[in-house]
């Protein structure tokens, strides 16, 4: 009870959800723990088509945290619905959250009409941190235009809750939140990744295959932190907190910067059993810092 | 289900050749089930764990062989017998010893550390044993090999110590030919990817079968994250989790490289051949922090 929360009025055991890119579609992880325990599952992100991403190598180190180019490889919407989801819904019985990229206005809107329709789903999270194919490759993301385009495209295609991923590789994240609200959005969450490099001093070469990468992991987490609470402040809708979490005071942190639910990334790939570790250290560490209910600390460093 | 993290503690932490150090462990069994897997060892300091392959395991210890190459692996070289380090185990699938074959175990370089886990698993099928280093300081693990095989020949790029050449030399030579023949031959091998291609090559003119264990930079080694995926006649395969061993017939590299014999003789020109990744251990470092 005193960790639960609610995500666009689905309520949820605790605030806990694995990030998208770094859980699967979640069955394959049921092998280390009983993935029940999750408040919920952001699963990778869904293309309408399949794709293997880019080539490798696809990860690189960086102090508190990594790079990464996967590049979005996942079998496809079609194949993720007919196969991974009936694999998820086998061993685990919540609503898990849906993850949809795309490369044109048309890709977000057709992927999200079949995801609709799937009892697996609970919340669509649209990720407009791709480049725009149709627009020089900018990212959806950049512009309050294009990320208000997409979420009143993807609104009118779906009847199921709606979070809208933001990309902190922006000028001004909390306008281009407020523009996806006003366009339909239900929900924010950030932040993605943020766009870095690394170079190898031996062969004198960007180490990622792709030169650039998302960069993840603790060393995100105030940047993450500052942003959360600039879009809280910005937004009437509920946000979830991405970036660098990786204990229980972290995610404190994140909810008392106007957080409802907490996106676990990064953290996940030093130690799977990340998640349940932490949702069972909450209550002690919430007893520490008197706190009796999650729920009353959203947002109350920020006001 | 068994836990994969594991706290062991250092039992040995030595160098052994050059660059070259020797990790044993603790370990709290059911770390490992087969030769050629690897561990993900935590490194203080350092995010992302470091994957190095399981060169041999028994009830209560584990036997690691890793190579110095950049800051992580560095810090790790200095931890000392009692230090506790946080690893996770039983990653990868492994090598799949076969039957009535004669199996021939090539490796390169830091490359050679899972093969002797299988080696001495398999030693009744008398296992001929071929491992090519740049030089003969860098060799180690002779006296394990030499235990579970009486055939065990050397390989070094300068002839400091056995044939001067390649593995592949020693392989298509006269005398191992004469020695193969009338069997199966059956190769299990690991080492650099310019190595392994050639080696391939080489399996693909005289027709034998075998097992690649190959490695690219990783971010979690479990199957999470999609950061090692590679292209395979079975799809797309991760080679942290449905790999690092994949056989064979799986690896389409002849679609890209015409079969040319000189590349395999020719030892001048494949020095010139710059290796696209290292073994696990040894890139565990470079590969992974950049």
């Amino acid at each position: 009870m005193r960790l639960q929360t609610r995500l666009c009025g689905i309520l949820l055991d605790n605030p806990i959800i694995p990030a998208s890119g770094t859980f699967g579609f979640g069955y394959e992880h049921a092998r280390f723990y009983d993935i029940n325990c999750l408040g919920s599952i952001a699963l990778k992100g869904t293309t309408l088509e399949a794709r293997f991403g880019n080539p490798t190598p696809r990860i690189a180190e960086a102090p508190s945290g990594l790079l990464n180019a996967v590049g979005l490889q996942n079998p496809g919407v079609d194949t993720v619905i007919a196969e991974e989801l009936p694999k998820l819904r086998a061993c685990f019985h919540k609503p898990a959250i849906a993850n949809i990229s795309g490369f044109s206005e048309q890709d977000y809107v057709e992927t999200a009409r079949k995801m609709n329709d799937c009892p697996e789903i609970g919340w669509l999270e649209i990720n407009i941190s791709c480049p725009n194919v149709h627009d020089g490759g900018m990212s959806f993301g950049v512009s309050c235009e294009s990320a208000a385009a997409i979420t009143a495209a993807v609104r009118k295609a779906t009847t199921k809750p709606l979070i809208l991923k933001l990309s902190p590789n922006v000028t001004d994240i909390a306008s281009i939140a407020k523009a996806c609200e006003e366009a339909g959005a239900d929900a924010i969450s950030l932040i993605n990744t943020v766009l870095a490099m690394r170079i190898e001093l031996r062969t004198r070469k960007p180490v990622l295959a792709n030169t650039t990468g998302g960069l993840s992991g603790p060393a995100i987490f105030p940047l993450a932190l500052r942003m959360v609470r600039d879009v809280y402040r910005a937004v009437s809708i509920p946000v979830v907190g991405i970036g660098g979490v990786q204990s229980a005071e972290d995610v404190l942190e994140m909810m008392m910067a106007g957080a409802c639910a907490v996106q676990i990334g990064a953290a996940n790939l030093v130690d799977p059993y990340l998640c349940p570790k932490i949702i069972d250290a909450l209550p002690d560490t919430m007893d520490r810092y008197g706190i009796a209910t999650l729920q009353e600390i959203i947002g109350i460093a920020v006001q | 289900m068994h836990s994969i993290q594991q706290q062991v503690k250092v039992l040995e932490n030595t160098c052994v050749a050059e660059n070259t150090w020797h990790l044993r462990t603790t370990s709290t069994g059911h770390a490992f089930q087969a030769p050629g897997q690897f561990a993900n060892l935590q490194i203080p300091g350092y995010f992302l764990r470091r994957p190095i392959s399981i060169a041999d395991w028994n009830e209560g210890e584990l036997s690691f062989y890793y190579r110095v190459q950049g800051d992580g692996t560095r810090a790790l070289s200095r931890m000392v017998p009692g230090q506790n380090i946080d690893i996770l185990v039983n990653l990868g699938n492994g090598f799949t010893p076969q039957s009535d074959v004669r199996p021939v175990l090539i490796g390169g370089g830091i490359g050679t550390a899972p093969l002797l886990g299988l080696a001495r698993r398999i030693a009744a099928q008398s296992p001929i044993v071929i491992l090519g280093f740049q030089n003969k300081q860098q060799i180690f693990g002779l006296e394990a090999f030499q235990k579970a095989s009486t055939e065990v020949h050397i390989a070094t790029d300068d002839g400091s110590a056995g044939t001067h050449g390649f593995v592949t030399d020693v392989l298509q030579s006269t005398s191992l030919q004469q020695t193969l023949q009338n069997t199966v031959p059956y190769i299990y091998t690991c080492g650099p990817m310019g190595m392994l291609r050639a080696v391939y090559q080489l399996c693909s003119m005289l027709h034998y079968d075998g097992q690649f264990s190959l490695e690219e930079r990783m971010g979690c080694g479990f199957g999470d994250c999609m950061g090692c995926s590679i292209k395979t006649a079975n799809g797309y395969q991760r080679i942290c989790k449905d790999g690092p061993v994949f056989t064979k017939s799986q690896l389409f590299w002849e679609a890209k490289e015409k079969m040319d014999p000189s590349v395999l003789k020719n030892s001048a020109q494949r020095m010139q051949f710059p290796s696209e990744a290292t073994v696990k251990t040894a890139s565990s470092e470079k590969e992974v922090c950049g």
